[in-house]
């Protein structure tokens, strides 16, 4: 796994509006007709459950190289490593059960098995390409569909564990980064504006988890009662808006108070290059500064795939792979690595 | 001196934005330090599809007295209760949306603003007879290895060894039926 490091293609910051919108993902749930719901699976039928989906979807080609990863005997590090990739979720990744999960060596299709749904499917692309991976995430399913037959009910669609994804199973989620918002408090109207169209806020690693520095998850709520079509253009559609505010909200500041923006983030990339210790909360929230003077042209010679990659590697599930060479290590010894990495990456002393 | 809204005793240092539940309106806490530390560095955003969930299931309930009786139900392939449903808010199998269908739809209205699918249909699986022997062979299989366990604890050797050399049967054929 090590050598995909910070290899992923949505971290490459390229595609559409790239320096505001991280990466565009879209996710379908799915379960196998026959088999019980995850609530009520026993342990051995959890066995053949995943031995069924991955022997048949090992017969359909997703990517050029595609394989399979069997989650159980993997350590915590492992494990961290691949929720950082956006590869499992943390509750994938923090179950006891039987489970696995398919990726092709893009980083950029995952199949979860066995994880709250019997499958999973998520597509991830860089930039805004949300009719990209739509595409793409149905193409696969279209092709999954010849080899396994998923739970579909003539009223309520494809049936999932919980009611709150049923029907199209589909959640489209939309990674921005809105420093410019956040920085002048206007961070509320994207919430007004997103709860108005019906969708939702999340943090950095979906549902229920906290924002990370200026990072955030736009998505559909509502999974029923609509055509897969119709919620995608609803996230669409309120994309341009957040996109505007955030570039108008930087021109004003870079117009009102250039000085003070620049000092902001020179100092943040200061902090970078010189600190000794940095935790993980604090070199995101240096990062994202790092990364608006990027954009906003105040920092010459550091381009935005530099800093997705150091967002990555700041982790704990990445820097301890990369610079422990996968040992764990205490919380303390792990802000000392950061730094030293940080430092050595960015040009400091 | 603010104190924090949180612990009620140190001075709040740190603003926080955090989405009220109900409302699903931004709203601002003032917190200490070790309480903003306690929370993570910043707010937690949506309420998580869960506690949405969990928040629909209760009113949904509480409101329609009609389905009390479908409350007692159970499933009867899975054995769920809802009352099993209301705590963890995951059903037990595709037949539960049926069994409990007159609690569904008022749920479903209330998460999603409607009540059915709109979208095309999944196109019949190319390979759905060999498709539907395997995950039935694989269904027995499971059941044949619990049998086993069974035996196996009752010290029934003489039924053991009948189930065992069923399983390698099973196995073979899905073998078969996989490979070709």
């Amino acid at each position: 796994m090590v050598e995909s490091i910070g290899k992923d293609a949505w971290l490459r910051g390229e595609g559409q509006d790239a320096d505001i919108v991280i990466s565009t993902r879209v996710r379908l749930a799915r379960n196998v007709e026959g088999f019980a719901l995850k609530a009520k699976l026993a342990g051995d039928e959890e066995v053949a459950l995943v031995q069924h989906l991955k022997q048949r979807i090992g017969k359909v080609k997703l990517a050029e190289k595609q394989q399979f990863v069997d989650l159980k005997p993997l350590d915590d590090v492992e494990r961290l490593l691949l929720v950082e990739r956006h590869l499992i979720s943390l509750d994938h990744a923090n179950a006891d059960s039987e489970r696995g999960v398919i990726h092709d060596d893009q980083g950029s299709i995952a199949l979860m098995l066995n994880e709250e749904d019997h499958l999973r499917l998520q597509v991830l692309g860089s930039g805004m390409c949300a009719e990209e991976v739509f595409d793409r995430a149905f193409a696969i399913e279209d092709d999954l569909q010849g080899v396994v037959e998923f739970a579909y009910h003539s009223r309520y669609g494809y049936l999932t564990s919980c009611p709150t994804n049923v029907g199209t199973g589909m959640r489209l989620s939309v990674m921005m980064h809105l420093p410019g918002l956040a920085f002048t408090k206007q961070i509320d109207k994207v919430f007004n504006a997103v709860a108005r169209m019906n969708l939702a806020v999340r943090g950095f690693y979906g549902e229920g988890t906290k924002a990370l520095s200026d990072l955030y998850q736009i998505s559909n709520q509502v999974t029923l009662g609509k055509t897969p079509e119709e919620l995608l253009n609803d996230v669409r559609s309120v994309i341009p808006v957040i996109l505007r505010w955030e570039r108008e909200v930087r021109n004003q500041v870079l117009k009102a108070d250039r000085v003070g923006l620049e000092d902001k983030v020179w100092r943040a990339l200061g902090a970078l290059r010189s600190a000794r210790t940095m935790s993980s909360s604090e070199a995101f929230e240096q990062l994202s500064h790092v990364r608006l003077g990027v954009h906003c042209e105040l920092i010459p010679d550091l381009t935005i795939a530099t800093l997705n990659e150091l967002f990555l590697l700041c982790q704990p599930g990445h820097l301890q792979t990369v610079v422990c060479g996968g040992k764990a290590i205490e919380p303390r010894k792990r802000d000392i690595v950061r730094a030293e990495l940080l430092r050595s990456r960015l040009g400091g002393r | 001196m603010n104190k924090c809204q949180k612990c009620q005793k140190a001075r709040a240092t740190v603003l926080v934005t955090d989405i009220d539940l109900a409302s699903h309106k931004p709203q601002q806490l003032h917190l200490c330090e070790d309480c903003a530390r306690e929370t993570g560095m910043a707010a937690a955003l949506s309420p998580s599809a869960a506690d949405m969930l969990k928040a629909s299931i209760l009113s949904v309930t509480e409101k329609e007295s009609k389905a009390r009786s479908a409350q007692r139900i159970m499933c009867e392939h899975c054995g769920l209760t809802y009352q099993e449903f209301r705590v963890k808010g995951r059903f037990g199998c595709t037949a539960c949306y049926d069994t409990f269908a007159e609690l569904v739809d008022p749920l479903l209205e209330k998460v999603h603003g409607a009540r059915e699918h709109k979208g095309d249909p999944p196109r019949k699986p190319t390979h759905r007879r060999k498709t539907t022997n395997v995950a039935e062979f694989e269904k027995e299989l499971v059941e044949l290895r619990r049998k086993l366990t069974r035996a196996v604890k009752a010290e029934d050797y003489e039924d053991a060894a009948r189930l065992r050399d069923r399983i390698t049967e099973v196995e073979r054929r899905i073998g078969e039926a996989t490979d070709g």
